[in-house]
């Protein structure tokens, strides 16, 4: 099921029992078509993880550091491809640990990325981006040009250790 | 308080770990109360230390299969908890107290066996990690 939202459908952070700790790597991919953009123009693409009720969507979201962080992820520097194109833009990031399995959907948001006002947590020491400020989320796009909701995107599951340690032993030497 | 020189290694199967990820394996030595656990400290050179060491590697073994890694450090003769901690491997962990003095990665002349660590970075590589077991009543000595 796919709809057409207005930025403004997003709710207050839902608080939930996933965890910034403990994740799997996760990929996403957006496909999107450039209808009436000028080729090459600049532009964000975001995907936030939560849940979807009608055409009001609550991100899943963590604690970090003393900042609140919605789950997903955004790059601003995505290219549009010419006008009647279509282009597939992928996003890194992670899947948060729930404490219980959750099916998780998906507002993704293709738009013009305000720079000054974003704010993200990366976890892994730069390699990927996990989370983005809460209280930025409604600035991060100074125009959105499409934002659409997806359900069921994702199931999780309380993570399972990347290791498992067996035993240890130790001695005077 | 005197102390004993250690070495021991643990055993760990590895589930998801690409080969050649640079881990750490860190062992903090305390006592767990319930379901929290308390480090044992020592102070050095004005600082509270944490008994702890770690040691670094990477994975040379596929998905499913186990591996072994080795430690050393000192330590009073006693009974401990110990948190077994493998985690990703970054510099930023690397402020621990050895018998050479405090870590240094320029300088390999000073990382020795470690025997201690600061506060904060226990908090940080008890977020993150790719896998942690507590093992109780270990005795040393």
């Amino acid at each position: 099921m796919i709809e057409i939202l207005e930025f403004s459908g997003i709710n207050e952070l839902r608080p939930v029992a996933v965890s910034a700790e403990g994740f799997d790597p996760l990929t996403c991919g957006v496909g999107w078509r450039n209808n009436k953009l000028s080729a090459g123009l600049l532009v964000g693409v975001a995907v936030l993880f939560g849940t979807l009720e009608g055409e009001t969507f609550t991100p899943l979201g963590f604690e970090h550091e003393g900042y609140t962080y919605a789950w997903g992820v955004v790059t601003p520097t995505e290219t549009a491809p010419s006008a009647g194109s279509t282009k597939t833009t992928t996003l890194l990031t992670y899947a948060l640990n729930p404490s219980s399995p959750i099916s998780v959907d998906a507002l993704v948001t293709v738009g013009k990325f305000s720079y000054c006002s974003a704010r993200s947590f990366d976890y892994g020491y730069g390699e990927r981006m996990v989370g983005i400020r809460i209280d930025t989320l409604e600035t991060m796009f100074s125009e959105i040009y499409v934002q659409a909701g997806f359900q069921d995107v994702i199931a999780l599951s309380p993570m399972r250790p990347a290791v498992e340690i067996q035993s240890l032993n130790i001695s005077i030497g | 308080m005197a102390v004993l020189p250690v070495r021991g290694e643990v055993l760990w199967k590895n589930l998801k770990l690409d080969l050649n990820y640079n881990f750490a394996l860190y062992l903090i030595f305390g006592r767990l109360v319930g379901n929290e656990f308390y480090p044992k400290t020592f102070t050095a050179d004005g600082q509270t230390w944490i008994r702890a060491t770690q040691w670094t590697d990477t994975v040379d073994v596929p998905k499913g299969s186990t591996q072994t890694t080795r430690f050393i450090t000192y330590l009073p003769s006693g009974t401990y908890d110990v948190m077994v901690i493998i985690r990703k491997y970054t510099e930023d962990t690397d402020i621990v107290w050895t018998d050479l003095g405090y870590m240094s990665c320029e300088d390999p002349s000073k990382c020795w066996r470690c025997m201690g660590m600061k506060p904060e970075v226990l908090e940080k590589i008890c977020t993150g990690y790719d896998g942690m077991r507590i093992f109780t009543g270990v005795r040393v000595g």
